[in-house]
């Protein structure tokens, strides 16, 4: 059994695919000699997904731009119990997740008005905080998203998130029906190759990506 | 891209065009959810930035760890000690007794405690030492299982420093693990969260998403 670090290079979680990972384990590195280089280098791979997790715990921007800030300070403090060779995201995720929720708290600890003047969409309002297997959907959906190219992921947020037709879509874009559904199609399995550890096992599909490691395969 | 083959099949109505649900229910409703559209604050990395930077300026003397060159900041916050005072407050400490890695005879057991990445979980571990090398007995009931590709991991880190990867399942309750080391160099037990990875990955590290842990000492 290896005993030394490594990386993670060509797992089926593609966030991670093995060059950001190996640029991972700079990081940690440059991380750990107390380089401010590397912070701002690691705001850029991971500042927008940490944003995220945070927002959607929290449902306030400026809550989740708090937690974002104490996240990274949080990683530059704490470097040094980093490994390098791992990856950063989900240790970034976790502490986003428990800022978060440690803001949740503090909040919901903050004088109170009537229940009925409340914003029904208050965070303050919600009894349980994701879980840790939800943030790290919620990070690989969003990493996924920000993958796809511009034209790609627009098309997709028009359908999912606004609920668009694909009619509709080729009338806001101005392009043809054609352009969005061939656009949604590429998008949509981009989507479901990355996201596949997260799709249900009775989906009826044919197996996407590499073979898992619990088949065993070159692992014997 | 207009008049490719893919735009005329899909226009066709084509049944090789996948259809847009094929991503299933839950990643379809994160999808429709606004917080996954989230646009970043613009400025907000020159913030982060200068929130450490200005640490950087208040300054603290670095914590030296071992094997560590010299440092061009000297800003790190003395949070290791702290560290280690909570392993030991929550993690306990078993002494390893005369293990002579003998013939299945030699024996201890240390309760594992839990990281808070779960919630309310806990297990314990009993390890025997056999010629061919430790057994670990695994009983914690109380590890929601992991399918689907995802699973636990136990580890066993050595007196260097070094991760041994002793095994992977889908939940605790009465697991048998094995290690090929001595357990004179085991001075910890963890279990972390883990996925599957391609089998042409050349390194399988753990993913440091520890769920629960044991210090253990000879």
């Amino acid at each position: 059994a290896s005993a030394a670090p490594h990386t993670l290079g060509g797992s089926v979680h593609e966030f991670r695919p093995a060059p950001v990972v190996a640029e991972d384990r700079e990081l940690a590195l440059a991380l750990r000699e107390g380089d401010e280089d590397a912070v701002r280098a690691l705001y850029a791979r991971y500042g927008g997904l940490v944003f995220t997790v945070a927002n959607r715990v929290l449902g306030d921007r400026q809550w989740a731009e708090e937690v974002t800030q104490h996240t990274f300070l949080q990683a530059w403090r704490n470097a040094d119990s980093f490994e390098p060779g791992r990856a950063f995201a989900p240790w970034l995720a976790t502490i986003a997740r428990r800022a978060a929720i440690d803001v949740q708290r503090r909040e919901r600890r903050r004088p109170a008005g009537a229940l009925d003047d409340a914003d029904a969409a208050d965070s303050a309002l919600v009894s349980l905080p994701p879980s840790a297997e939800q943030i790290e959907a919620v990070w690989d959906v969003r990493a996924a998203i920000d993958a796809l190219a511009p034209e790609e992921r627009e098309v997709v947020r028009l359908q999912h998130l606004e609920g668009y037709s694909h009619a509709q879509i080729a009338d806001r874009l101005g392009i043809a029906v054609g352009t969005v559904k061939s656009r949604s199609h590429r998008a949509h399995r981009r989507l479901a190759t990355r996201l596949d550890h997260l799709r249900p096992e009775d989906a009826g599909r044919e197996p996407i990506g590499p073979p898992s490691r619990s088949e065993g395969g070159d692992l014997q | 891209m207009i008049g490719s083959d893919d735009e005329r099949r899909a226009s066709a109505g084509d049944p090789s065009v996948a259809p847009d649900d094929e991503l299933g229910a839950s990643i379809d409703t994160l999808l429709a959810d606004a917080a996954l559209w989230v646009e970043v604050p613009d400025g907000l990395d020159e913030r982060v930035v200068a929130a450490v930077r200005s640490e950087a300026a208040v300054g603290e003397p670095p914590t030296p760890t071992p094997n560590s060159g010299p440092r061009r900041t000297s800003v790190r916050p003395a949070l290791l000690g702290a560290a280690a005072a909570i392993l030991l407050l929550f993690g306990g400490v078993v002494v390893l007794s005369a293990l002579s890695g003998a013939s299945g005879t030699d024996r201890f057991s240390a309760d594992l405690v839990s990281t808070g990445l779960i919630a309310d979980v806990d297990g314990s571990i009993e390890v025997t030492s056999f010629s061919s090398g430790l057994r670990i007995d695994l009983d914690a009931p109380s590890l929601p299982r992991r399918d689907g590709g995802r699973f636990y991991e136990g580890w066993l880190r050595t007196d260097d420093d070094k991760l041994v990867p002793v095994g992977t399942f889908h939940d605790g309750d009465g697991v048998t693990l094995w290690a090929g080391i001595e357990p004179e160099r085991v001075v910890a037990f963890s279990i972390t969260m883990e996925r599957a990875v391609a089998p042409a990955s050349p390194d399988q590290s753990s993913s440091g998403d520890v769920v629960l842990k044991a210090d253990v000492s000879p």
